[in-house]
């Protein structure tokens, strides 16, 4: 019974701390950290419920160079688990001949199951990409299996991975 | 009794409700209130007369020379190449050489080489300090006039005439279009002094590429663009953009010890 209650009293701390944690505050605070990396999203709409954030519509900017435009970012918030969900990113008409033109989604999921990876999964007109980021060591491991677009199109992305028996992968030092 | 038993037991809750609520209350006021704002400049139009580059020559420098006899002498560093960005605010780089080592650095106003700090640029030496000493040193005179020719085209892309060098637009379109050809035949990195962009030195240059023919050398620092410091990739992005409205590219690269203006008309 007084087992029961503890696990009770600690579900309701974790609801009240998602319920209340500032989540627009929270992005403010991941824009900045992407700002160190000379990357800003801007003119995006921000939408709060209860448990996540979404933005919508915004445009990406490397070095001050619009590259991308985004439909939508979903951060989903649950503590235990955590999802950041991309959908639909386009990439500016200067670049689609160095980079692929249509990303379709890209997820990135954090588990307090696993504290020190954060696992990444995406698609597109480039192919399909897994991956986990560790924490630990601050390395990103991918593994793409390539789309024909990719073979002829974007041989140079695909010479600076390295050739698996399926697919290419990569690993980049952070 | 019933109620009070009630009320007690959802006492811990109200507790918890206010502990989770103040740890959130807390991390609200260490945690930004504004996002990032993209600051775009005002004015990105490119702004080139072909005129100006007559007055870009000789400029005058208008500091007050400290007296000679204030200065010492190093024997161990020798100046390889001096860019003054702006000379009212004593602004720009310098490519100091150890001569023991033969090693080069790239620095800045207000920056260390060998204990030594870089005080002030002048247009043919420079002004070091160490130890409240200041110290004189020239730059080294270049041992030829620096000019860059144009290697022929067999199929007339380029043309040198008596005008300048004149580029077939289609030529260049078969560069803009193509991204990855621009990639695969030069490899250019930017000079950044104090996060700032200073320009854009060419780190390799493939061969019979169109970049070779016009002129660049691997080693050259491009500083500006039709009188324009290259100081962002925004600026960079902005000549990509508009590329089909430009008619005339006046680069200036840092070569050597000198500064060389190259003129192109695309035709």
């Amino acid at each position: 019974m007084k087992l029961l209650k503890l696990f009770s009293y600690i579900l309701f701390f974790l609801l009240i701390i998602v319920l209340t944690l500032p989540k627009e505050n929270l992005y403010y605070f991941f824009e900045k950290e992407l700002k160190h990396h000379n990357i800003i999203l801007s003119k995006e709409k921000i939408e709060e419920s209860f448990f996540s954030l979404t933005l919508f519509s915004a445009d990406v900017d490397f070095n001050k160079v619009p590259l991308s435009k985004i439909k939508e970012i979903d951060f989903n918030f649950y503590l235990i688990y955590n999802t950041l969900a991309i959908n639909s990113i386009s990439i500016k008409e200067g670049f689609v001949s160095i980079l692929p033109s249509k990303i379709k989604n890209a997820y990135f999921s954090y588990s307090l199951f696993t504290p020190l990876t954060l696992n990444i999964s995406a698609n597109g007109n480039f192919g399909k990409l897994i991956g986990r980021f560790s924490l630990s060591s601050w390395r990103l491991k991918l593994k793409l299996s390539e789309s024909n677009l990719m073979r002829v199109k974007y041989k140079n992305i695909l010479r600076k991975m390295k050739k698996e028996k399926k697919g290419y992968s990569y690993e980049y030092q952070l | 009794m019933n109620i009070n038993y009630k009320i007690k037991s959802l006492l811990p809750y109200l507790y918890i409700f206010l502990l989770a609520y103040t740890l959130n209350a807390i991390l609200f006021t260490f945690l930004p209130k504004s996002g990032v704002k993209l600051a775009l400049k005002a004015n990105n139009q490119i702004t080139y007369s072909r005129y100006n580059l007559f007055f870009n020559k000789n400029k005058e420098i208008k500091k007050v020379a400290i007296p000679e006899k204030e200065y010492f002498s190093i024997e161990q560093i020798r100046v390889k190449a001096i860019f003054i960005e702006n000379e009212n605010e004593n602004s720009g780089l310098v490519i100091l050489e150890d001569k023991n080592t033969n090693k080069s650095s790239l620095l800045s106003v207000g920056q260390k080489f060998k204990s030594y700090t870089l005080e002030t640029l002048f247009n043919n030496y420079i002004v070091l300090e160490k130890d409240a000493k200041k110290y004189k040193v020239i730059l080294l005179k270049p041992s030829s006039k620096l000019e860059y020719s144009i290697l022929k085209d067999k199929k007339e892309n380029l043309i040198q005439s008596e005008s300048g060098i004149k580029i077939s637009r289609a030529y260049l379109n078969t560069y803009v279009k193509d991204l990855s050809k621009v990639w695969n035949n030069i490899s250019i990195k930017e000079i950044k002094v104090k996060n700032k962009v200073q320009g854009f030195k060419i780190n390799n240059i493939s061969q019979n590429s169109i970049f070779e023919k016009l002129g660049l050398k691997k080693g050259d620092i491009i500083t500006r663009v039709n009188n324009k410091n290259v100081d962002s990739y925004d600026y960079v992005f902005s000549l990509y953009e508009n590329i089909n409205k430009i008619e005339y590219f006046l680069i200036e690269v840092l070569r050597n010890n000198q500064t060389l203006e190259l003129n192109y008309e695309i035709n």
